[in-house]
This record gives structure tokens, sequence and C-alpha cells, in this order.
């Protein structure tokens, strides 16, 4: 029995000792938040895959020619001052801006980034495309030191422009135009660049000093950043990387994290049953879910009286309220979805984006002559997409809504991501769940989506209108012509509807009230948490 | 004895070897590639990243590659997680779910022999039908619900009782209680069952009979002739069970943030990340082969009358 006791208590102090102080979500004394994670960034390294979360830390570890402010707002990054023309952009970079060994940030950093950015070899190569020679670039017909960006003196960056690019300014904050640091990038070579706290510098408000693979994350003040004055925090900790929503949900109840997303009704609703005092927010992801038809030759959703058909028996608002009911989300009548800024106020408040749809009746008629077109009696379709639970509900509904209605049998072609996104390029689906997220902040990032020659223009829709628009935009400096341009295309696409736009995606995210000065961004890191502060203990 | 375990590892050798190429060109077979994301990449881009990690190349001259790296020891560069080793990947993973996993397989045998004996001892009374309502439980119900309930549970009695037990993995031993019970509940329920039927068989058996009227107490009994002959069909099943869940659980890990192998398993798989796939499978499957065979040689321990390597 004696032995009993002993481990007992030697198990009690083994608790005691190790339990951990509770709540560092956030800590005042210390100026550190924690935040959580989903998924681990596969590299930190701006020339590498492109991921959110990645995204999330370069925001933060680096620094473009422009940033954004502590209001939000586009302001100086690097670059004191910039003049934009049709023909290009010349950037004056400041001269105490400097890397995390103290060394200066001169134009050449950024030459070195974007023609790595530009290469074949990235696969987010399109994005440098506004500047000269960049598309050639990537096709690799011409070698990287021919793209069109210059070094006028260390300070001074000149970039030619392919076309007029009204948005570029708002672009160099985008992570691919980050800069790096050649001598570092050269040491360990492209895969091995920035997969370690040791194996890059940084030139923005933080720096990465712990990388424990596959467990935690740490940034902290970088003490060589310009404007380090406005810079409250010293610490953004990641404790620990999973998708499990609950234990994120857990980790903030615990105040070890200090905000969460509700992405799913389930914990909203544990949320709101253990009435939280913590006020909940909305926020967006900025993406937009459609359905997306198979217009390769043969197939039935060629046929442009078969879609609209299908698109009338859909109803947005029965998806987004009562098949998914995922808070956040909201009907999307539009590739445009309604956060994109227009010519002076938003694209949403300056157009009218919600033309209307013909009635139910109209659906049979279009129907009928689908039929007739395409010689058919009986119409199947097969539905490609991935993903959870809720996903699945709405390929369910899909499914109903076209057999009760339209008499099309739907078969349901689930698909892991991966496969899913094979089978999709090579066309293997009559209509398919599809999503877009933006890369920058500007409608031409969902506009050339549906081009023709646009790889990621999946069901193959070609409209020589919509190309010559996609042209005009992209060649244009004034935003009143671009605008009207977007909305010219929206109106083709609810014309020929080759994709069905269904909802705007975002959530519901709880935040400790302490926290302020933090910002969940559709564009860029999110949440930022550069110029985040911390209210004192009451 | 050397000469059984010699041919055993050499089957052995080859069991791995078959799973290894079944495994190389099932994951080839499937639709996409690592390298394949949201965004199409242009086919210059393809091209090139096809180039730099080798899938230009015919499948049979990928598969030597594979297989000659894989004799060397090094299962290459992870696609997804760029700059780590899947060596590396594995050799941190299994530590991490090894040490879990020990700690559910001390749960599930003892808390299996344990139970399988109350149950074997008060047959048809209320002790066996408490604990084999709760074996059933173990079995049917999935783990993930048991850890995610396990969790909330935690948190809620932190919050009420104001406590700061911990209720997700950070990297102490205290962390690991809770997530190592809950991965050994399947194994503990199977191992009692197991356990019943064979103490059930034993206690009815004639030499039982003579040692109680030997004069030998129950416990003499239970120790030195029921345990030890029942016990065999436990140690059968602990084997696998020990390759199974010291190399992780998906579902464990992510609940409870531990970062183990469990997860590379799944996350290689959905991510098309060949090397980690092929790691992982090769890693897992020599440790079962290993894990059957010391088992096969434990039966030599536990009953003299099996002879390890001596043919009838």
């Amino acid at each position: 029995m004696r032995i009993i006791n002993r481990f007992a208590v030697l198990f009690i102090l083994l608790l005691i000792s190790s339990c951990s102080e509770q709540g560092n979500g956030v800590d005042f004394n210390k100026r550190s938040v924690s935040v959580i994670i989903a998924a681990e960034p596969p590299t930190l390294s701006t020339v590498g895959p492109v991921s959110s979360i990645g995204i999330f830390f370069q925001g933060h570890i680096f620094e473009g020619l422009l940033r954004y402010d502590e209001n939000n707002k586009l302001s100086g990054g690097v670059a004191e001052k910039w003049e934009i023309t049709p023909e290009g952009a010349t950037f004056h970079l400041r001269k105490n801006a400097k890397w995390s060994d103290g060394r200066v940030v001169t134009a050449h950093d950024f030459i070195y980034a974007w023609r790595l950015g530009a290469s074949p070899e990235n696969e987010y190569n399109f994005i440098t495309f506004p500047m000269k020679n960049a598309s050639k670039i990537a096709e690799g017909k011409l070698t990287s030191d021919k793209l069109g960006v210059t070094a006028v003196d260390d300070f001074t960056l000149k970039v030619d422009f392919e076309a007029p690019c009204a948005y570029f300014p708002a672009l160099t904050t985008f992570t691919t135009y980050m800069p790096i640091r050649q001598d570092s990038f050269e040491k360990w070579g492209a895969d091995k660049y920035a997969v370690d706290p040791e194996k890059m510098f940084y030139n923005g408000p933080f720096v990465l000093t712990e990388w424990k693979h596959g467990v935690s994350l740490k940034m902290t003040k970088n003490n060589y950043y310009w404007d380090k004055e406005k810079i409250w925090l010293n610490e953004i900790n990641v404790p620990a990387i999973t998708d499990q929503s609950t234990t994120r949900f857990n980790m903030f109840i615990s105040k070890d994290v200090c905000m969460v997303n509700l992405e799913d009704s389930n914990s909203l609703k544990s949320a709101l049953k253990r009435r939280l005092e913590t006020p909940m927010k909305s926020f967006s992801s900025g993406f937009i879910s459609y359905l997306e038809f198979n217009n390769r030759e043969g197939r039935p959703t060629a046929n442009k009286n078969l879609r609209k058909a299908i698109s009338l028996v859909i109803n947005r608002s029965d998806i987004v309220n009562k098949v998914l009911g995922i808070p956040g989300y909201k009907p999307g009548s539009t590739m445009f979805p309604s956060w994109l800024g227009g010519y002076e106020k938003l694209l949403h408040e300056e157009y009218d984006f919600n033309l209307p749809l013909e009635s139910l009746s109209e659906a049979q008629k279009y129907l009928a002559l689908a039929k007739e077109e395409l010689g058919m009696e009986e119409i199947t379709l097969t539905y490609l997409y991935s993903g959870g639970p809720s996903t699945d509900g709405m390929a369910v509904y899909i499914q109903e809504q076209l057999m009760n209605k339209l008499g099309i049998k739907v078969n349901l072609d689930k698909q892991i991501f991966k496969i899913r996104i094979a089978k999709s390029l090579s066309g293997e689906f009559d209509f398919l769940g599809g999503g877009w997220g933006p890369d920058y902040n500007d409608p031409m990032t969902f506009g050339d989506l549906l081009a023709s020659w646009n790889q990621n223009n999946r069901g193959k829709f070609k409209n020589e209108k919509y190309d010559a628009l996609v042209v005009q935009a992209n060649n244009s400096v004034d935003q009143k012509e671009r605008m009207d341009c977007f909305y010219e295309m929206h109106k083709i696409l609810h014309e020929e509807v080759p994709v069905f736009p269904i909802f705007e995606s975002g959530g519901i995210y709880l935040a400790d009230p302490r926290l302020k000065g933090f910002f969940r961004n559709i564009i860029g890191s999110d949440p930022q948490l550069t110029y985040a502060r911390i209210e004192e203990d009451e | 004895m050397s000469k059984y375990v010699f041919k055993r590892l050499l089957s052995g050798f080859f069991t791995v070897f078959f799973i290894a190429t079944v495994t190389f060109f099932g994951m080839h077979a499937i639709p996409g590639d690592p390298l394949s994301s949201d965004k199409v990449m242009s086919e210059a881009s393809k091209e090139a990243l096809n180039k730099k990690y080798g899938f230009d190349k015919p499948l049979y001259e990928q598969y030597f590659i594979f297989l000659k790296n894989t004799a060397q020891g090094d299962f290459g560069m992870s696609f997804t997680k760029k700059g780590q080793d899947v060596n590396d990947i594995i050799k941190q993973g299994f530590s991490e779910s090894a040490k879990l996993g020990v700690l559910a397989i001390l749960f599930a045998a003892f808390g299996g022999i344990l139970w399988g004996a109350l149950t074997a001892k008060y047959r048809n009374k209320w002790p066996d039908y408490l604990i084999m309502i709760f074996v059933i439980l173990g079995i049917s119900v999935p783990s993930f619900v048991f850890a995610s309930f396990a969790q909330l549970f935690i948190v809620f009695l932190n919050q009420e009782l104001n406590l700061v037990f911990p209720y997700r993995g950070d990297g102490s031993f205290v962390s690991l209680l809770v997530p190592a019970l809950v991965l050994g509940l399947g194994t503990m329920a199977f191992l009692t069952r197991l356990m019943r039927s064979s103490l059930l068989e034993v206690i009815n058996s004639d030499f039982v009979r003579t040692a109680k009227a030997k004069g030998l107490n129950s416990w003499q009994i239970f120790k030195s002739h029921e345990l030890r002959n029942s016990i065999l069909p436990v140690i059968t099943i602990l084997g696998p069970a020990i390759a199974s869940i010291t190399t992780g659980s998906f579902v464990i890990e992510t609940i409870f943030t531990i970062p183990g192998l469990g997860k590379q398993f799944v996350e290689g798989v959905q991510q098309n990340d060949y090397t980690l796939i092929m790691g992982t499978t090769v890693f897992y499957g020599s440790f079962l082969v290993l894990m059957v065979l010391v088992v096969d040689i434990v039966y030599g321990f536990v009953d003299p009358r099996i002879k390890v390597g001596e043919s009838k």
C-alpha cells in the first residue's frame, strides 16, 4: 500500500509541476499574443508554393514596396514614394529599410526576387505578368534577366509594364513581390531556403525565431525594422497546429489563443450555448463558390439552354440558409464578390449585380429547347466535387432539385481535392463545384478567370466578347472604364451561364476583447497583427 | 533459432518489397500529382517542375530510382513540406507517436487483462455485465467521439474548478495521459473480450480443477495456471496492435495537437506527396513485419510447449 501512496503523491506532484500557466492567448506584460493555425505553411519562401497560411507569416516577416498601414490603407513600405504611368512605375526606396542583419534593403533585392518570381519554376508566376516580358519568361522563351524591371540606382526601382496596370502599386504588397536576399537564397538553394528560421533574412516588422515543424512557430519583433516605433507587440506565438475546429475552439475557451474562427454551424452552436461574453464578429474570406459547367464539345452542358434551365431551379438562398447554414456565408449572384472596390465606392454600390432572374416556369421551356437541340430524351449529368459534409449537402440538394424540377439525373462524383483538380482539368465532368479566391485587390483577379486562355477556366468557356472585355480592362488605366467592362462581363455571364455563382464564403470569429488594432483581411495576412495592441487588464 | 529468424526476416523483406511496389504503382495511377494545386500552373511551369523532380522520366525509371534510394535508407525530400527529409519527418513523428503509443499499449494491455479476468471470474454476475457494456461501447464508438468528449470534459472541468490540466499535447508527460487512454480504448475493449473468452476456457479445464484439489488458493491458481495459459491470444493481438498504435493515429493526433506520425500518413495521401507516402508505407510495413516476428518468438517464452523454429 505504501508504494501505491508514493506513486499517488509522485503523480500529483507531476501534475502540478507540468501544468503551465493558464491563458497566454494575450499577455499584456510580455506584449505577446497567440494564434492557432489549421495547417503548417509548406515553406515561407515567397517564390515557393503560395498558401494563405504562408501569406499570414510572410505578411508579418517580410515587407514589399508598399504595405497596408495601421488603418489598413495602402501606404509606403520599403518604398517611400512612387509614380505610376501607363507605361510603367518608379519606386523610390527609403534608405533606412534594413534586413534583420542590419544590411540595407536595396532595389537589387527586389529585382532578384521578381526574376525568381517570373521564372517557369514558380507556379505563381502569372502574378508577375503585368511586368514587361514576364509572360514570355514564364513560358521559358526569354531568360529572367529580360524582365521589365531595372535598378536606376540602389534606391530607385523602375518597372516597365507589358500593358497599363492600374493596380500595380497594390500588387507590390503580394507575397511574390517581397524582396529576397540573394546570398541567403543561393546559400540554401530553392528547396531549403526559408524552411527554418535561420535559413532566411527578414525585412518586415517581425522575425521568425522558432519553427518546430508540425508543432509550433514564433515571431518576435524585428529591431532592425525601419518603422519599429509603431509596432507594439513583442511576440506572436503559434502554439499548435490543428485543423480540428473543436480543438481550436477549446483553445480559445481556455484563453490559450486570442482569436478563433467558427467555421461550421456546430462550433457556432457550442459558442452560443456557452453564452460567451466575447462579441461575435463576421469576416469574409473573399472566396466565391460556383457551379462551373463543362463547355467542351460533346458535353450536354455545352448547351446554353440546358445551363439556363439548371440555373433557374437552383435557389441560392436555400443553399446558403437551409442546406449549408454556415454563419458568415451569403448568397452570391455574381463572380465579382461584394467586397471588391469599384472606381470610387464598392463595386456593388456602383452597379446592380442582382439582375432579375427569369421565372421558374421558364426553366421547362429552356429544358425542352435543350432536349430538342441535343436530341436527347433523358439527360444524365455528372457532378464533380470534393470536400466535407457541407458540400455533400449541397450536392444532394442540387441532385434533388434537378431530378424533381427538371427530371435530370445527376451522378455525384465526390473525390479528394487533388483528384478533383486533376479530373476538372482533363474535363471529366458535366458540372463541378468550384471556388475561387482573389490574389490581388482588383476585380480582374476574378474577371480573367473565364477568359478563354486562362488555364483555370476548367469548363473551357469561350466567348469572344468576354475575352475582348478582359483585354480592354487590362489595357486601360481609367478606373471607370475598367469597372464598366467588369459589369459588362457580369452581364455576359448572367446571359450565358458558363458558371452559376452560389455564395461568398466567410465566417464568424471570436477575439479576445482586450486585443485591439488587428485586421481580418481578404487580401494579404489574415489576421494582420502587425499593429495589434493589448489593453491592460482592469 | 537464428536460422528461423533469418528465414522470417527474408520473407519479411519480400513482403515489404511487395507492399512498396504495389503502393508505388497504385499511387502513381491516381490522378493528380504532388505539384497540382487549386490554381493551375502553366504548361511551362509544369514542365520545369516535372523536370526538376524527375516526373518527366518513365515510371519504371522512377521506380528504380526509388528502389535504389530506399536500399540506401533514403526516402528523399517531401514535396509538400519543403526542405524536409522524409527520414526526418518519420523519425520525429515516430518518436512522438511511440511515446503516446507505448502508454496506450500499457493502458490497453493491463486494462484488457484486468477487465477480462474480472469478467471471467464474475461471469454472468453484475461486474461482468457492467464491464461488457463498456467493452461494447469501446469497440463500437469511434475514437474521435471519445477524444472530443474527453477534451471537452477537461476544458469544462478546468473552467468550473479553475484547474489547468492540459487538454491537448503540449509536450509534457501529463498531457499524454488522456490521449493515450483514448487511443488505447478500442484495443483495451477488444483485449478484454479476448481475455474473457480464453480465460473462461481455461477456468473450466482439468488442470485448474486439479490445482484447486491440491489446495492452492485462488490467487495462486490465477497467477500460475489460469493467466499464463490464457494470455497467448492476447499476445498474438498485441504484436500488430503495437505496430499500429505506436505509428500514430490521425484523429487523436489532430484533436490533441500531437505532432505524430499518424498525421503524416493521412496528409501524405491527401497531398499526393509521393516521397512521404512511400516513406511512411515502407516504414510501417517493416515495423509491422518485425513486430509479428517478435510476437512469434515471445510465444516460446510464454508457453514452453511452443518451440520456435522447429518443424514438427
